[in-house]
């Protein structure tokens, strides 16, 4: 039994005092989570969704995500690039009347510049939740994929894992507009 | 010794019965104060966080008629291209309060959708709902909104009477000095797209006279020195802006896109032809 002074055992009892409280004040906030049954992520996030993403795509960090990639724009070279990068794939989506609306393709960039995750948010030109045609959806979302030109989230000199996201505005299935 | 015990019990006691959450409902003298409690309570949090999605939905909760918690939840999804919600909550914000909101959501269609037509639709209606009283919905003046949005939509001619608009009515009230140097940035613009250079650099000198370091007037001014065949100030202008956006003076906006956003790449294409 080794023998404590006093010293020693007001030390123990503060660091006793520490975790009890501390353990309190997160077992309170878990409470309060769960009896709101809210989501338990941030709005925005991108959990693993096994059925979609890549299994051997991991994040640098564990949970401090920048958002658009920490900079403006989030693709070398800006809206311009963007457009020159994107026009062939345009061309090739199809007419179709009605199809008018925006699908917005959010996805996260790890440190190293690895991609996954992604994901098509789409309205109607009234805002409501709209799927877009397959076809129209497939391309778009496989020419953002296949962009070399996101950038890594950067800040203060140091990548970072990070969202990006791109929003197209459709005019009977064609692009009219390009959000970033 | 003894008394570590006792105030470590003391401190277990207050733990346990601060997880419920303070006040406790019967001092509410009002639904709305209770959500504005709750509110404040969100503010201290990240927007978006689970934390602040909690306090506004305790808020809501509260009274669902508090259109400022609604906007508020509305702002994450908007930043985060979760239209549908954002949208959904800030409708909800205006039908409770029109006056107050119509030109937040007028805002938020155009720099987040580049809506201009859904824009300009609500912000004339605000401004029909003010007389004699000039709106500022994200804190600018309407009519340089209405302004932008027009533009956008390709009217220039009512894009510059609405930029000039705002800055004769800010002149008028308060002295030129309080027009915000971006104004008469898009205004040279639009005179420059429309063909009258010796106005647009005006309006870039104006800009540059109130704020030295406006990287875009720079820029602009630049491009419409080059109209102008002075290639050699245009250069002078283009040397600026890079000087000027390398040590981050730019009105880029990290949540949304900026009509004639200025870019690195654009300003050393010129600077290329500068050199040659």
């Amino acid at each position: 039994m080794p023998d404590f002074s006093i010293n020693h055992k007001i030390i123990l009892y503060q660091y006793i005092l520490f975790g009890a409280v501390c353990s309190l004040i997160f077992s309170c906030e878990e409470k309060k989570m769960e009896s709101l049954n809210l989501p338990p992520y941030i709005v925005g996030h991108i959990p693993y969704d096994e059925a979609k993403d890549n299994p051997h795509f991991k994040l640098c960090s564990n949970g401090y995500i920048l958002e658009n990639g920490g900079r403006r724009p989030a693709y070398k070279g800006g809206v311009k690039e963007m457009w020159t990068y994107f026009q062939p794939t345009f061309d090739q989506l199809p007419q179709k009347r009605g199809e008018n609306g925006y699908l917005t393709v959010r996805f996260l960039a790890n440190c190293k510049g690895e991609k996954d995750r992604f994901r098509v948010l789409a309205i109607n030109s009234r805002y409501k939740a709209k799927a877009f045609s397959e076809d129209i959806t497939a391309l778009l979302l496989e020419v953002v994929k296949d962009a070399p030109g996101w950038q890594i989230a950067h800040h203060k000199g140091k990548n970072y894992d990070g969202y990006n996201m791109v929003t197209f505005k459709l005019k009977d299935g064609q692009v009219v507009d390009l959000i970033p | 010794m003894r008394y570590i015990s006792v105030y470590i019990c003391f401190l277990l006691c207050s733990g346990n019965f601060n997880c419920q959450d303070p006040p406790p409902e019967w001092h509410w003298e009002s639904p709305r104060q209770e959500a504005e409690y709750w509110f404040e309570m969100q503010t201290e949090h990240f927007m978006g966080s689970r934390k602040s999605q909690y306090y506004l939905s305790k808020a809501l909760e509260a009274d669902p008629s508090y259109a400022r918690a609604w906007v508020q939840k509305a702002l994450p999804h908007l930043q985060k291209g979760e239209f549908a919600k954002g949208f959904k909550y800030l409708d909800k914000a205006v039908e409770l309060n029109r006056l107050e909101y119509l030109g937040y959501r007028g805002c938020a269609k155009l720099y987040y959708l580049h809506d201009s037509e859904g824009a300009l639709k609500d912000l004339i209606e605000l401004d029909s709902m003010t007389p004699n009283f000039t709106d500022a919905p994200w804190g600018r003046d309407i009519y340089y909104t209405m302004g932008i949005a027009e533009k956008r939509r390709g009217d220039l001619q009512s894009a510059y009477r609405y930029f000039n608009r705002s800055i004769q009515n800010t002149t008028k009230e308060k002295g030129e000095d309080w027009v915000e140097v971006k104004v008469f940035l898009y205004r040279g613009i639009v005179s420059l797209e429309m063909g009258d250079v010796a106005s647009a650099i005006k309006d870039f000198d104006k800009g540059i006279q109130y704020f030295d370091k406006f990287m875009e007037a720079h820029f602009y001014r630049g491009k419409a020195l080059l109209e102008l065949g002075e290639k050699g100030k245009a250069c002078e202008n283009f040397s600026k802006a890079k000087e000027y956006l390398a040590a981050g003076y730019s009105y880029a906006s990290q949540m949304y896109s900026m009509t004639e956003e200025v870019l690195m790449e654009d300003i050393l294409l010129y600077l290329n032809m500068c050199n040659e």
